[in-house]
Protein backbone atom coordinates (compact mmCIF):
# COMPACT_ATOMS: atom_id res chain seq x y z
CA UNK A 1 0.00 0.00 0.00
CA UNK A 2 1.37 3.18 -0.73
CA UNK A 3 1.84 6.33 1.58
CA UNK A 4 -1.57 8.27 2.24
CA UNK A 5 -1.17 11.57 0.32
CA UNK A 6 -0.02 14.40 1.99
CA UNK A 7 -1.35 16.64 -1.04
CA UNK A 8 -4.08 16.53 -3.75
CA UNK A 9 -3.85 18.40 -6.27
CA UNK A 10 -6.28 18.86 -9.79
CA UNK A 11 -4.53 15.94 -11.56
CA UNK A 12 -4.74 13.56 -8.62
CA UNK A 13 -8.73 14.28 -8.28
CA UNK A 14 -8.65 14.29 -11.79
CA UNK A 15 -7.24 10.71 -11.77
CA UNK A 16 -9.46 9.66 -8.54
CA UNK A 17 -12.35 10.39 -10.22
CA UNK A 18 -11.94 8.66 -13.39
CA UNK A 19 -10.71 5.25 -11.09
CA UNK A 20 -13.54 5.59 -9.18
CA UNK A 21 -16.03 6.23 -12.07
CA UNK A 22 -15.09 3.47 -14.04
CA UNK A 23 -15.47 1.30 -10.92
CA UNK A 24 -18.78 2.16 -10.08
CA UNK A 25 -19.91 1.76 -13.37
CA UNK A 26 -18.38 -1.96 -13.45
CA UNK A 27 -20.46 -2.34 -10.05
CA UNK A 28 -23.64 -0.99 -11.12
CA UNK A 29 -24.41 -3.73 -13.50
CA UNK A 30 -24.02 -6.58 -11.49
CA UNK A 31 -25.24 -4.46 -8.27
CA UNK A 32 -28.61 -3.43 -10.58
CA UNK A 33 -29.00 -6.96 -11.82
CA UNK A 34 -28.57 -8.63 -8.55
CA UNK A 35 -31.41 -6.18 -7.02
CA UNK A 36 -33.67 -7.17 -10.91
CA UNK A 37 -33.13 -10.93 -9.95
CA UNK A 38 -34.47 -10.43 -6.44
CA UNK A 39 -37.35 -8.37 -7.58
CA UNK A 40 -38.56 -11.38 -9.48
CA UNK A 41 -37.82 -14.02 -6.79
CA UNK A 42 -40.27 -11.64 -4.48
CA UNK A 43 -43.08 -11.44 -6.76
CA UNK A 44 -42.51 -15.09 -8.31
CA UNK A 45 -42.86 -15.68 -4.31
CA UNK A 46 -45.89 -13.72 -3.17
CA UNK A 47 -47.27 -15.45 -6.25
CA UNK A 48 -46.90 -18.99 -5.19
CA UNK A 49 -48.03 -18.50 -1.67
CA UNK A 50 -44.68 -18.46 0.41
CA UNK A 51 -45.72 -16.38 3.10
CA UNK A 52 -43.37 -17.75 5.46
CA UNK A 53 -40.61 -16.70 3.40
CA UNK A 54 -41.62 -12.84 3.10
CA UNK A 55 -39.78 -11.19 6.09
CA UNK A 56 -35.83 -12.97 4.64
CA UNK A 57 -37.13 -11.65 0.65
CA UNK A 58 -37.82 -8.05 2.26
CA UNK A 59 -34.34 -8.60 4.06
CA UNK A 60 -32.36 -9.48 1.43
CA UNK A 61 -34.61 -6.88 -0.84
CA UNK A 62 -33.65 -4.32 1.66
CA UNK A 63 -29.55 -5.14 1.53
CA UNK A 64 -29.86 -4.91 -2.60
CA UNK A 65 -31.01 -1.07 -2.40
CA UNK A 66 -28.42 -0.42 0.82
CA UNK A 67 -26.08 -2.08 -1.68
CA UNK A 68 -26.76 0.51 -5.27
CA UNK A 69 -27.20 3.20 -2.61
CA UNK A 70 -23.43 2.66 -1.20
CA UNK A 71 -22.06 2.51 -5.24
CA UNK A 72 -23.69 5.45 -5.87
CA UNK A 73 -22.47 7.26 -2.80
CA UNK A 74 -18.80 6.08 -3.40
CA UNK A 75 -18.87 7.73 -6.86
CA UNK A 76 -19.32 11.04 -5.04
CA UNK A 77 -16.10 10.08 -3.18
CA UNK A 78 -13.40 11.97 -5.09
CA UNK A 79 -15.12 15.22 -4.37
CA UNK A 80 -14.54 14.83 -0.89
CA UNK A 81 -11.15 13.53 -1.51
CA UNK A 82 -10.45 16.99 -2.84
CA UNK A 83 -11.16 18.31 0.45
CA UNK A 84 -9.66 16.00 2.72
CA UNK A 85 -6.71 14.25 1.05
CA UNK A 86 -5.79 12.58 4.35
CA UNK A 87 -9.42 10.31 4.52
CA UNK A 88 -8.91 8.83 0.97
CA UNK A 89 -7.23 5.50 1.78
CA UNK A 90 -9.74 5.33 4.96
CA UNK A 91 -12.94 5.93 3.05
CA UNK A 92 -12.08 3.57 0.40
CA UNK A 93 -11.52 0.80 3.29
CA UNK A 94 -14.97 1.51 5.20
CA UNK A 95 -16.27 1.78 1.91
CA UNK A 96 -14.83 -1.91 0.91
CA UNK A 97 -16.20 -3.06 4.69
CA UNK A 98 -19.47 -1.34 3.75
CA UNK A 99 -20.14 -2.84 0.42
CA UNK A 100 -19.56 -6.36 2.19
CA UNK A 101 -22.21 -6.20 4.61
CA UNK A 102 -25.58 -6.38 2.55
CA UNK A 103 -23.56 -8.53 0.47
CA UNK A 104 -23.11 -10.73 3.29
CA UNK A 105 -26.79 -10.53 4.54
CA UNK A 106 -28.04 -11.40 0.49
CA UNK A 107 -25.45 -14.87 0.64
CA UNK A 108 -26.50 -15.98 4.12
CA UNK A 109 -30.71 -15.33 3.63
CA UNK A 110 -30.41 -16.93 -0.44
CA UNK A 111 -28.48 -19.55 1.49
CA UNK A 112 -31.50 -20.12 3.73
CA UNK A 113 -33.96 -19.65 1.41
CA UNK A 114 -32.02 -22.34 -0.86
CA UNK A 115 -32.61 -24.80 2.03
CA UNK A 116 -35.72 -23.96 3.02
CA UNK A 117 -36.93 -24.62 -1.47
CA UNK A 118 -35.19 -27.68 -1.53
CA UNK A 119 -38.65 -29.04 -2.16
CA UNK A 120 -42.06 -27.71 -2.42
CA UNK A 121 -43.45 -24.13 -4.33
CA UNK A 122 -39.96 -22.90 -3.65
CA UNK A 123 -38.32 -25.15 -5.49
CA UNK A 124 -38.64 -23.42 -8.88
CA UNK A 125 -37.16 -20.20 -7.54
CA UNK A 126 -34.00 -21.62 -6.64
CA UNK A 127 -32.16 -20.90 -10.24
CA UNK A 128 -33.15 -17.31 -9.46
CA UNK A 129 -31.75 -17.94 -5.83
CA UNK A 130 -28.72 -18.98 -7.31
CA UNK A 131 -28.35 -16.55 -9.96
CA UNK A 132 -27.96 -13.56 -7.10
CA UNK A 133 -25.82 -15.75 -5.06
CA UNK A 134 -23.73 -15.60 -8.09
CA UNK A 135 -24.10 -11.98 -8.90
CA UNK A 136 -22.95 -11.27 -5.21
CA UNK A 137 -19.71 -13.69 -5.86
CA UNK A 138 -19.40 -11.67 -8.65
CA UNK A 139 -19.10 -8.32 -6.71
CA UNK A 140 -17.43 -9.75 -3.92
CA UNK A 141 -14.31 -10.27 -6.69
CA UNK A 142 -14.72 -6.86 -8.05
CA UNK A 143 -14.75 -5.11 -4.20
CA UNK A 144 -11.67 -7.15 -3.45
CA UNK A 145 -10.14 -6.14 -6.62
CA UNK A 146 -10.71 -2.45 -5.69
CA UNK A 147 -6.53 -0.78 -6.31
CA UNK A 148 -6.15 0.19 -2.77
CA UNK A 149 -3.22 2.77 -3.68
CA UNK A 150 -4.56 6.51 -2.89
CA UNK A 151 -4.74 7.96 -6.70
CA UNK B 1 -22.82 -26.49 22.35
CA UNK B 2 -23.52 -22.64 23.05
CA UNK B 3 -22.31 -20.23 20.90
CA UNK B 4 -21.95 -16.35 21.97
CA UNK B 5 -21.93 -14.07 18.48
CA UNK B 6 -21.20 -10.37 19.40
CA UNK B 7 -22.57 -8.57 16.15
CA UNK B 8 -24.14 -5.09 15.96
CA UNK B 9 -25.76 -5.60 12.51
CA UNK B 10 -29.22 -6.65 13.37
CA UNK B 11 -29.39 -8.65 9.80
CA UNK B 12 -26.52 -10.44 9.78
CA UNK B 13 -27.15 -11.30 13.54
CA UNK B 14 -30.21 -12.78 12.65
CA UNK B 15 -29.11 -14.30 9.96
CA UNK B 16 -26.07 -16.10 11.28
CA UNK B 17 -27.57 -17.04 14.52
CA UNK B 18 -30.55 -18.82 12.49
CA UNK B 19 -28.02 -20.59 10.39
CA UNK B 20 -26.45 -22.19 13.30
CA UNK B 21 -29.25 -22.58 15.25
CA UNK B 22 -29.75 -24.67 12.06
CA UNK B 23 -26.68 -26.58 12.63
CA UNK B 24 -27.81 -27.42 15.81
CA UNK B 25 -25.89 -24.77 18.21
CA UNK B 26 -27.37 -22.51 21.22
CA UNK B 27 -26.99 -18.99 20.39
CA UNK B 28 -26.44 -16.05 22.98
CA UNK B 29 -26.18 -13.07 21.37
CA UNK B 30 -25.08 -9.62 22.23
CA UNK B 31 -25.55 -6.14 20.33
CA UNK B 32 -21.56 -4.30 21.53
CA UNK B 33 -18.36 -5.10 22.44
CA UNK B 34 -19.25 -3.62 25.93
CA UNK B 35 -22.71 -6.76 26.17
CA UNK B 36 -20.25 -8.84 24.80
CA UNK B 37 -17.22 -8.85 27.62
CA UNK B 38 -20.02 -8.87 30.26
CA UNK B 39 -22.48 -11.81 28.27
CA UNK B 40 -19.13 -13.63 28.35
CA UNK B 41 -18.53 -13.77 31.75
CA UNK B 42 -22.31 -14.01 32.80
CA UNK B 43 -23.21 -16.95 29.88
CA UNK B 44 -20.10 -18.70 29.60
CA UNK B 45 -20.22 -19.90 26.15
CA UNK B 46 -17.98 -22.78 25.00
CA UNK B 47 -16.93 -20.31 21.90
CA UNK B 48 -17.46 -16.37 21.27
CA UNK B 49 -17.83 -15.65 17.52
CA UNK B 50 -16.69 -12.00 17.91
CA UNK B 51 -17.34 -8.91 14.84
CA UNK B 52 -14.20 -6.59 15.33
CA UNK B 53 -16.34 -3.35 13.91
CA UNK B 54 -18.23 -2.76 16.93
CA UNK B 55 -19.83 0.23 19.00
CA UNK B 56 -19.34 1.01 22.49
CA UNK B 57 -16.26 -1.16 22.16
CA UNK B 58 -14.78 -2.54 19.56
CA UNK B 59 -14.56 -6.27 18.92
CA UNK B 60 -10.23 -5.83 19.41
CA UNK B 61 -10.83 -4.18 22.78
CA UNK B 62 -13.81 -7.13 23.81
CA UNK B 63 -11.19 -10.07 22.95
CA UNK B 64 -8.36 -8.33 24.66
CA UNK B 65 -10.83 -8.35 28.17
CA UNK B 66 -12.34 -11.32 27.92
CA UNK B 67 -8.88 -12.91 27.53
CA UNK B 68 -7.63 -10.77 30.28
CA UNK B 69 -10.31 -11.73 32.98
CA UNK B 70 -9.72 -14.77 35.11
CA UNK B 71 -13.41 -16.49 34.40
CA UNK B 72 -13.26 -16.00 30.85
CA UNK B 73 -9.60 -16.25 29.08
CA UNK B 74 -10.01 -20.01 28.69
CA UNK B 75 -13.17 -19.20 26.08
CA UNK B 76 -11.72 -19.54 22.37
CA UNK B 77 -12.71 -16.57 20.51
CA UNK B 78 -12.96 -16.43 16.44
CA UNK B 79 -12.97 -13.03 14.76
CA UNK B 80 -15.08 -12.07 12.38
CA UNK B 81 -15.23 -8.87 9.73
CA UNK B 82 -16.10 -7.72 7.22
CA UNK B 83 -12.51 -6.08 6.71
CA UNK B 84 -10.45 -8.64 4.22
CA UNK B 85 -7.51 -6.26 4.45
CA UNK B 86 -3.73 -7.87 4.98
CA UNK B 87 -2.78 -7.05 8.45
CA UNK B 88 -6.68 -7.98 9.91
CA UNK B 89 -5.94 -11.42 11.00
CA UNK B 90 -2.73 -10.98 12.68
CA UNK B 91 -4.09 -7.89 14.38
CA UNK B 92 -7.11 -9.86 15.18
CA UNK B 93 -4.80 -12.58 16.76
CA UNK B 94 -2.62 -10.14 18.63
CA UNK B 95 -5.48 -8.67 20.59
CA UNK B 96 -6.29 -12.44 21.90
CA UNK B 97 -8.66 -13.73 19.10
CA UNK B 98 -8.05 -17.85 18.64
CA UNK B 99 -9.27 -17.75 14.82
CA UNK B 100 -10.20 -15.02 12.70
CA UNK B 101 -12.90 -14.93 9.42
CA UNK B 102 -14.11 -13.27 6.96
CA UNK B 103 -17.64 -12.08 6.08
CA UNK B 104 -19.49 -12.74 3.92
CA UNK B 105 -19.65 -15.72 5.86
CA UNK B 106 -19.33 -19.46 4.11
CA UNK B 107 -20.85 -21.32 6.75
CA UNK B 108 -19.06 -24.36 6.72
CA UNK B 109 -15.48 -23.18 6.70
CA UNK B 110 -16.62 -20.99 9.99
CA UNK B 111 -18.33 -24.04 11.46
CA UNK B 112 -14.43 -26.60 10.44
CA UNK B 113 -13.03 -23.59 12.52
CA UNK B 114 -15.57 -23.89 15.61
CA UNK B 115 -15.41 -28.01 15.66
CA UNK B 116 -11.44 -27.13 15.39
CA UNK B 117 -11.20 -25.18 18.52
CA UNK B 118 -13.66 -27.35 20.37
CA UNK B 119 -12.40 -30.97 19.33
CA UNK B 120 -14.56 -34.09 19.85
CA UNK B 121 -17.61 -31.77 21.11
CA UNK B 122 -21.10 -32.15 19.40
CA UNK B 123 -23.06 -29.06 18.31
Amino acid sequence: MTATPTSFDAADHAAAALQVAALCQTLRTPGAEMAAVVDRVCEQAQLRGLDDAADDLARISKACVRLCSLIEEFADAPRAARDNPEQWLSTQDHWRHDLRTPLNAVKGYGDMLIDDWSAGPGQPLQDDLRATLRLADRLLELIAATPQEAP
Amino acid sequence: MKLLLVEDNEMNRDMLSRRLLRRGYEIVMAVDGGEGVEMAGSTQPDLILMDMSLPVIDGWEATRRIKAAEATRHIPIIGLTAHAMAGDREKAIEAGCDDYDTKPVELDRLIAKIQALLPGKPA
